[in-house]
């Protein structure tokens, strides 16, 4: 008999789970026709939006404050951000939490010397840099056609990459706790439709929050969604001047720290409760 | 009572219960439920206390419902348990989960730690980064297990399009990818076909043998048992109800043989001393010898005092057994709630 040689390795801090990134790639690439429909769903989304605001804006120079350009750089460029999570949203994911529950292989989650909440960290950014690649690409298409306006100096197009960079924190923080929810829910599907939902409308991904009537403007700046679009988009267009960029920035990092803690203490319980369905 | 340290698993008065909601009946019986929540405790595992030695293969078998999945899932460290002490490898499972999660592998049988769309190789080369896996002994053990499981022959194949046989082959592979010392399976073998599932007997006597890994196995499978593990447990309700060798399992709980006789007319009543009678249908009947009688004794009396017109002796198998064992569990535990 030998005896297992368990290598020093072992001992250590796994440094590889990075790699973990890919999966979300790999996950594509497996079907390869979804390559071709995500860019041809983009142009259509794009296009459509464009048509629609410059027919809003047929009879009028500006509403709410912005111009047909402004409103159309907003309006697209939410567009834009909304498919920069459009993998991450796990709800059909099947290494994402929801299945992962539903079908009980989430025990190999708490099977590896990563923690659970490692382990989505780095398949959600796997999934957040694929989706930001495509909205990369249709933004430089976009400015390249001047559909949309370039960011107010050097000065704007830093605020608005620090804000970009907090915002998509928040929404992935956001989307973390719909998705641990399943540890208590067993099936949160409603719960994550329905929440998908509201992010998009209360962030400014249907239509720019400045849109919105008084009330509900004033519930989503309040709510930590706008965070996540409208904040980072509304330092862009200039529709926020530049000096308010840090109190702009200061509550989206209240809403990063928060929510990290709100996960962290959510993570702990769910540890607590795992239930294997099926045996 | 051995340490801590001394064997693979130890576990003192393990027990684990759940809180179950209970639901209301009748009228707004969902609106009751929502306003007048009550719950029962469920004991799923009740003080079980065992110890595992370092390179042993043991079957930890009961019926369903049993607990053997719950233990397993205590003793990988996913279930907290109510109360009681578990070590596996010297650690406290679920205090320490990720040093833990170096030290064992597990498989839950249907249930895949493999990427679904992607090919297994891909999965195993995800599951080398996530467990840090040196590249040389990556390719060492893959190595090894493509020379038993096969794998390379359809290891490019996304996990969706292969067979049962083939993903639970990939699945025990990717469960010692990173060479763990302990090896839990849940169940492993369930649904597949009996030439894979002698490679994957093969391969486990290979892991036990080669590598001197310790492998707890969970089965309804009696031949797997007695093929591979010379020692088993056997728990029902939560408890542990006999420990020892499948030798003294049928020796404690007798009948490893059975006399089969067909009479040549119905006979009314069938008695010979010295024997158990299993079962009577007029024309055909089976008796077990107990005690010292030998089935040739039973034959005797059986030829002696009836009309035979044909006998046999069969040897009981496993599966007889072990259904003869819970079945007298229960009407024990039967017998023991009518009394109390």
């Amino acid at each position: 008999m030998t005896s297992i040689v368990i290598p020093d390795v072992a001992k250590r801090r796994p440094h590889r789970s990075w790699r973990l990134l890919r999966v979300g790639l790999l996950n594509e690439r497996a079907f390869r026709i979804r390559l071709v429909v995500a860019p041809m769903m983009l142009a259509v989304q794009l296009y459509l939006y464009d048509r629609l605001w410059a027919a809003v804006f047929h009879h009028t120079g500006k509403a709410a404050g912005l111009t047909l350009k402004q409103t159309l750089t907003y309006a697209l460029m939410a567009l834009l951000l909304g498919r920069v999570r459009w993998n991450a949203r796990t709800v059909n994911v099947r290494d994402g939490i929801p299945i992962s529950v539903r079908e009980g292989t989430i025990v190999y989650w708490f099977l590896r010397p990563i923690s659970p909440g490692r382990f989505y960290m780095w398949r959600q950014t796997g999934d957040v840099l694929y989706g930001g690649a495509w909205a990369l690409l249709g933004y430089v298409v976009l400015r390249a056609a001047d559909v949309i306006n370039p960011p107010h100096g050097f000065n704007g197009a830093v605020v608005f990459a620090i804000s970009l960079c907090l915002g998509q924190v928040v929404l992935y923080y956001l989307g973390q706790i719909v998705d641990i929810a399943m540890f208590w829910m067993l099936s949160n599907n409603g719960l994550a439709r329905m929440y998908y939902f509201v992010q998009d409308l209360l962030s400014g991904v249907f239509v720019p929050l400045p849109f919105m009537p008084p009330l509900m403007l004033a519930i989503a700046t309040w709510l930590p969604f706008s965070s996540g679009v409208n904040v980072p988009l509304s330092l862009y267009v200039g529709r926020t001047p530049l000096s308010r960029a840090p109190e702009q920035l200061g509550l989206q990092l209240f809403w990063c720290v928060a929510l990290a803690l709100v996960t962290r203490w959510l993570w702990q319980r769910a540890s607590n409760r795992v239930t294997v369905q099926g045996g | 009572m051995s340490t801590a340290d001394d064997d693979a698993i130890v576990a003192r008065e393990l027990t684990k219960t759940f809180v179950v909601a209970r639901k209301h009946t009748g009228r707004f019986a969902g609106l009751r439920s929502l306003l007048d929540p009550v719950s029962d405790k469920v004991t799923v595992v009740d003080r079980l206390t065992m110890r595992v030695g370092r390179g042993e293969l043991v079957a930890l078998l009961g019926p369903n419902g049993a607990g053997k999945s719950t233990s397993i899932k205590m003793l990988t460290g996913i279930l907290t348990p109510t109360s009681g002490e578990v070590y596996v490898d010297g650690r406290v499972p679920h205090k320490d989960r990720t040093s833990n999660a170096r030290s064992i592998g597990a498989v839950f049988g249907q249930k895949t730690q493999l990427w679904w769309d992607l090919p297994a190789r891909q999965s195993f080369a995800l599951l080398r980064d996530i467990f840090d896996v040196p590249q040389a002994l990556y390719d060492r053990q893959i190595a090894d297990f493509d020379s038993i499981l096969q794998l390379s022959e359809f290891w490019h194949t996304p996990v969706r399009n292969l067979s049962l046989g083939q993903r639970v082959r990939c699945e025990m592979a990717a469960a010692m990818l990173h060479d763990p010392r302990i090896v839990f399976l849940d169940e492993p073998t369930i649904g597949m076909d009996v030439v894979v599932k002698e490679q994957t007997r093969e391969f486990l006597r290979a892991q036990v043998q080669e590598r001197g890994r310790t492998i707890v196995l969970t089965t309804h499978d009696m031949t797997e048992v007695a093929r591979l593990c010379e020692r088993v447990l056997l728990i029902n309700r939560g408890r542990l109800m006999f420990d020892g060798t499948l030798t003294q399992l049928k020796a404690e709980h007798g009948g490893t043989s059975h006399v089969n006789v067909t009479f040549a007319e119905p006979v009314n009543a069938v008695s010979v001393p010295g024997t158990r009678l299993v079962s009577h249908d007029g024309m055909r009947a089976v008796l077990a010898p107990e005690g010292a009688t030998t089935p040739e004794d039973v034959v005797r009396a059986l030829i002696s005092h009836y009309p035979v017109v044909n006998v046999g002796v069969e040897e009981t198998n496993l599966e007889d057994l072990m259904r003869d064992v819970y079945l007298a569990q229960l009407d024990a535990a039967s017998a023991a709630s009518h009394l109390a």
